[in-house]
């Protein structure tokens, strides 16, 4: 008897078609035996189940015709970039750890390779000489200045429009600003003040304190935090306009050298001479002069100072010569009255001649004044007094 | 032993090109390549794509390693995989059932627009009960249902025609018991 059908004979006899040996052979054995046939049953069963389902596969997109020549474009395109980025990427085993390296640039240091010699096959070729010395060549000197005078004429006049030119002559105004309004009116008001602490080096330069007609505490560099702090100030009226100064220390604005010095002076201030003040004067104020404010020289009448009056007046003499010739008129003086109430400095602001401003000079020294106040104290002020001279 | 840069660029020699042999092959085996995975993602665009993608890996796995004796064999093998591999992604899976269905309102098909896009679902239960076999067996199941001869199958596979015969045998049942199990309900219906 026959040997029954094999997994493989059964499949074989479902995929092949024709009259093929197997296939022979195969409905030769199923006539025969029965348990084959059962076998062969199911096995057909389930050919023809899986196969009508896999055909559910089939689509209409299966007619869908493909362009092979494209496909093989850009698989070939593909390809050629990999190789190329590969050709450009070396492997990792190129790269060597650095201490291999310095290792063998140390032996070859110690013991140098011995190359073969050098089997020179190039000849050298006579060229034209590209090197020399331009540096002396004038000519080079005069293209230089030329090119740059041409690029200046360029910028200047070629390149600029006659609006935009004249809108530059318009702007040269900027250079001369009027900077009147912002500068401060410096003109002196009188007094002055200084002051020190008898230290080698000169004031030092800084900022002003603010002014005021009560000095509390007088200016000073300290190394110390004060107990009780309070700002100082220098004798001035309050609106007094004062040199600026953008330095944190206290000092003379115009000073040359900034060496946290008090100055030479005494009297707690900072300055050359004594008192609260500072500067090269005297007392609390700002500069020359004495007895507070700033700018030198004596007071003027007005902003916290009185104006002197007269005690005692003596009348002028006349001259002889303006007696003879009738002559009359007034002359008027500037006068300082000290604090003594006595006029000295005298000198003539309008004159009348005939020695009728001696004469009146010599009457004003004889007068006797109530002194210009400030803070209830007696300053120099400075007065104007006229002379009358009348013939009666 | 250390290689020099210099050593490497001159043993890489010039970029090489696809072969005769590889074209020959292209020429061979793309469109029915094509046609083959066509039927695994149903979808033309991306059937091209992974054909191509087995056709570069080829080459590059022929460029380094010795020539295999059956590169036909290799490259369908390959592509098997690339496509179970598309099929079993799920994102894509579902990008592409989307559309099938939006292609199946949206052309108006010349029978029932129903009817396609109930065999559209009939092709997706085939391809999920394929991706669930060996991949040798989608492999053989596959390529029988596109056209392929079982003497074609077995000299793409390398194997003898007994042995295919055994595979595609259980390949076969395999599927059954597999497509029955998720799909047909127990009164022998499908769901």
């Amino acid at each position: 008897m026959m040997q029954c059908l094999s997994e493989s004979d059964v499949q074989g006899y479902l995929e092949e078609s024709g009259p093929t040996p197997l296939r022979q052979t195969v409905e030769g054995h199923l006539v025969s035996c029965a348990r084959c046939r059962v076998e062969f049953d199911r096995v057909v069963a389930t050919h023809q189940r899986v196969n009508a389902w896999l055909s559910e596969l089939a689509s209409p997109a299966d007619a869908t015709a493909v362009d092979v020549h494209t496909a093989f474009a850009r698989v070939s395109n593909r390809i050629d970039a990999h190789d190329h980025l590969a050709r450009l990427l070396a492997p990792a085993a190129v790269e060597i750890p650095w201490y291999i390296s310095l290792y063998r640039s140390l032996g070859e240091l110690i013991r140098p390779v011995k190359l073969p010699p050098l089997d020179v096959t190039s000849r050298p070729v006579a060229v034209k000489t590209i090197w020399g010395l331009y540096a002396r060549d004038p000519r080079s000197r005069w293209v230089s200045v030329g090119i740059h005078a041409a690029v200046f004429s360029l910028l200047m006049f070629g390149f600029t429009s006659p609006t935009m030119q004249r809108a530059i002559r318009q702007n040269f105004t900027i250079l001369d600003p009027n900077l009147k309004p912002f500068v401060p009116d410096m003109k002196p008001q009188g007094g002055g003040g200084g002051g020190g602490a008898r230290e080698a080096p000169p004031v030092s330069k800084g900022q002003l304190p603010k002014p005021s007609m009560k000095q509390f505490v007088a200016p000073q560099i300290v190394d110390h935090t004060p107990k009780l702090a309070t700002d100082p100030s220098i004798i001035a009226p309050p609106d007094t306009p004062l040199p600026q100064s953008t330095l944190n220390n206290w000092g003379d604005p115009l000073a040359r050298l900034m060496n946290g010095s008090n100055g030479i002076g005494s009297g707690g201030g900072m300055g050359d001479r004594r008192g609260g003040g500072v500067g090269s004067g005297n007392g609390g104020g700002f500069g020359l002069g004495s007895d507070g404010g700033i700018g030198g020289g004596v007071f003027h009448a007005g902003g916290g100072v009185s104006a002197p009056a007269v005690i005692v007046k003596v009348d002028p003499e006349y001259s002889e010569e303006a007696r003879k010739a009738k002559y009359s008129g007034t002359v008027v003086l500037s006068v300082v009255v000290d604090q003594e109430g006595r006029a000295r400095d005298i000198h003539v602001l309008k004159s009348l001649g005939m020695g009728l401003d001696e004469k009146a000079v010599e009457a004003v020294q004889k007068w006797k004044f109530k002194p210009g106040m400030k803070g209830g104290q007696a300053v120099n002020v400075r007065a104007q007094i006229e002379v009358n001279f009348r013939l009666l | 032993v250390q290689q020099t840069y210099e050593a490497v660029l001159l043993s890489a020699g010039p970029p090489s090109a696809p072969g005769h042999q590889f074209e020959e092959l292209f020429f061979e085996h793309y469109p029915r390549l094509v046609k083959t995975l066509l039927r695994l993602v149903g979808n033309s665009g991306q059937a091209e794509e992974l054909a191509a993608d087995a056709f570069y890996k080829l080459h590059q796995h022929r460029s380094q390693q010795q020539p295999d004796e059956n590169p036909a064999g290799w490259l369908y093998r390959t592509a098997m995989n690339l496509g179970l591999d598309a099929l079993r992604s799920d994102s894509r899976r579902v990008r592409r059932e989307e559309q099938a269905h939006r292609d199946a309102l949206a052309h108006e098909a010349p029978g029932n627009p129903l009817y396609e896009m109930l065999a559209e679902e009939q092709r997706e239960r085939v391809r999920t009960v394929i991706a669930r076999l060996k991949p040798i067996h989608g492999q053989v199941l596959l390529m029988g249902s596109s056209g392929f001869t079982s003497k074609e199958i077995a000299a793409v596979l390398g194997v003898k025609l007994d042995s295919l015969y055994v595979l595609i045998s259980r390949a076969k049942a395999q599927f059954e018991k597999e497509y029955t199990c998720l799909f047909v309900r127990s009164d022998g219906r499908t769901q």
